[in-house]
C-alpha cells in the first residue's frame, strides 16, 4: 500500500504526461515538466516515475522543508506552490513539455499558462480547491491539453499493464523514508491533518497491528 | 477466517459523525463474492474526505471506510481467485459505496481484484574490483503495493 491508489494515480498521470503525448499525439520527447503538490501522495510518486522515464522534474510544494526529500526521489528543481498562486495570464512564458497536478485551483491555471505547444496537462486532484479559472487561449493557441485522470474506473486491462511498470519506476527504499505505517486506532488523529495540508507522503495502515 | 476482527466503522447521526474501531463479525460484510484478509490499507486524501463527513460519496451508514487495499483470499465465489491468491484492490467506489478496506477483512466484487504481478530489477553490486550484476524477479510485498 505504499503505492496505493497515489501510485496508481501517479503512474495513470506520468504515463499520460509522457507517453502519451510522445506515442499517441507523435509529439517531440518531453522533457522539462512540472508535479504541484509534490510531497502527496501522488505528487511524490509522478516525481520519482517521471525522473524514472527520463525527464526533467520540477516539484511543487508549500513545504520548503521537504526540498532536500524531493530532490533525493528524483527532482530537479524545487518551487514553492506561492509561486503558482498569482493570478494567472492567458498566456505565459512557456515552461514545461507537461505536467501533473494534484492540487487544481490556482496552481492549474498558472501550470496551463505557461505550459509549452501541445503539452498535456494530466489533472487529477483538487487538494487547495475544485475550482479552474482559465481562459481558451491555452488550447487554440499553443494546443495545450487538460487531460483528466480518473482511477476509479480505469479497465483491468489497464490496471494490469500499469502495476507491471510499478516495479520498474518505483524505488521503495528511497520512498520508505516518507512512508508511514499506522494503526486503524491512529487514523482518527492523522485524517484531519492531512485535510489541512499537513502531512506528507504515504500513510498505510496495517491491519494486523 | 476468525470469527470477530477489527474495523473502522463511520457512522451518521443528523449532522455529526463518528468514527470508531469496532469487533465485528463476518455477517456484516454485505457486498462481493471475494473475501480478502487485507494486510493494509492506504490512508488517501479522498479516505479523509469520507471520514470527515462522507464527502456526499458514502450513501448509507453505518459504514467501512478504505479505497484501496492489498491481501490475500480468504474465500472466493469468483471463477478467477481462489483461496491464498495475493490481491489488490484500488478504486471502483470501494469504501465510498461499498465496504472498503479499514477492516481486517474485506468483501469485493472479483471483477475489481488485481492479482499481485512480479517485479524484476537489476542491482550492481561491487566486490573487491568486481563488479557483478544480479537480475531480481521477485513478488512486490503487501506493504509496497
Ligand atoms: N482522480 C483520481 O482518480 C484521484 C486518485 C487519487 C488522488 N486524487 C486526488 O489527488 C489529490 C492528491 O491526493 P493524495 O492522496 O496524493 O493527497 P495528499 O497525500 O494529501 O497530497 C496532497 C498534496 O497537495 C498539497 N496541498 C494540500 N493542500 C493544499 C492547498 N490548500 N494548496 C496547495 N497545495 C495543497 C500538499 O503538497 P505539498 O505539501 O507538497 O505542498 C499535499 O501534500 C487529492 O485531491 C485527491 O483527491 C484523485
Amino acid at each position: 500500500m505504499i503505492m496505493g491508489t497515489a501510485g496508481f494515480t501517479a503512474l495513470q498521470c506520468s504515463f499520460t504526461t509522457k507517453s502519451t503525448r510522445e506515442e499517441l499525439l507523435l509529439g517531440e520527447k518531453v522533457q522539462s515538466v512540472i508535479v504541484s503538490g509534490a510531497s502527496g501522495g501522488v505528487g511524490s510518486m509522478a516525481v520519482m516515475i517521471l525522473n524514472k522515464l527520463g525527464c526533467d522534474v520540477t516539484a511543487v510544494t508549500g513545504k520548503d522543508s521537504n526540498k532536500d526529500y524531493l530532490k533525493s526521489i528524483g527532482a530537479k528543481d524545487v518551487l514553492n506552490t506561492s509561486e503558482l498562486m498569482k493570478d494567472a495570464r492567458p498566456l505565459d512564458k512557456g515552461l514545461w513539455d507537461g505536467a501533473v497536478d494534484t492540487v487544481g485551483g490556482k496552481v492549474l491555471e498558472n501550470i496551463l499558462s505557461q505550459t509549452k505547444d501541445a503539452g498535456i496537462v494530466a489533472a487529477c486532484g483538487n487538494a487547495a480547491d475544485i475550482k479552474l479559472n482559465t481562459t481558451v487561449m491555452p488550447f487554440i493557441i499553443r494546443g495545450v491539453k487538460l487531460w483528466g485522470i480518473n482511477s476509479v474506473t480505469a479497465s483491468i486491462k489497464r490496471r494490469q499493464f500499469l502495476w507491471n511498470e510499478a516495479g520498474k519506476l518505483i524505488d521503495f527504499e528511497a520512498l520508505g523514508k516518507s512512508v508511514k505505517e499506522i494503526n486503524l486506532e491512529e487514523v482518527n488523529d492523522v485524517y484531519p491533518k492531512m485535510l489541512k495540508g499537513e502531512t506528507s507522503g504515504r500513510y498505510i495502515i496495517n491491519l494486523n497491528r | 477466517m476468525s470469527d470477530q476482527f477489527k474495523a473502522l466503522i463511520l457512522n451518521q447521526d443528523g449532522e455529526s459523525f463518528s468514527r470508531e474501531v469496532k469487533s465485528i463479525d463476518k455477517n456484516f460484510l454485505k457486498h462481493g463474492d471475494v473475501t480478502v484478509k487485507v494486510e493494509y490499507s492506504g490512508l488517501n486524501y479522498k479516505d479523509a474526505l469520507i471520514l470527515k463527513n462522507g464527502a456526499r460519496l458514502v450513501k448509507e451508514f453505518p459504514h467501512i471506510p478504505g479505497i484501496d487495499f492489498s491481501g490475500t483470499v480468504e474465500e472466493s465465489n469468483h471463477k478467477d481467485f481462489k483461496n491464498g491468491d495475493e490481491v489488490i484492490l484500488t478504486g471502483w467506489r470501494v469504501g465510498e459505496i461499498y465496504f472498503g478496506g479499514f477492516s481486517q477483512y474485506a468483501k469485493v466484487n472479483g471483477d475489481f481484484l488485481v492479482k499481485k504481478t512480479k517485479r524484476s530489477f537489476i542491482k550492481r553490486v561491487h566486490d573487491n574490483g568486481y563488479s557483478w550484476i544480479y537480475c531480481f524477479t521477485m513478488f512486490i510485498h503487501h506493504k509496497e503495493y
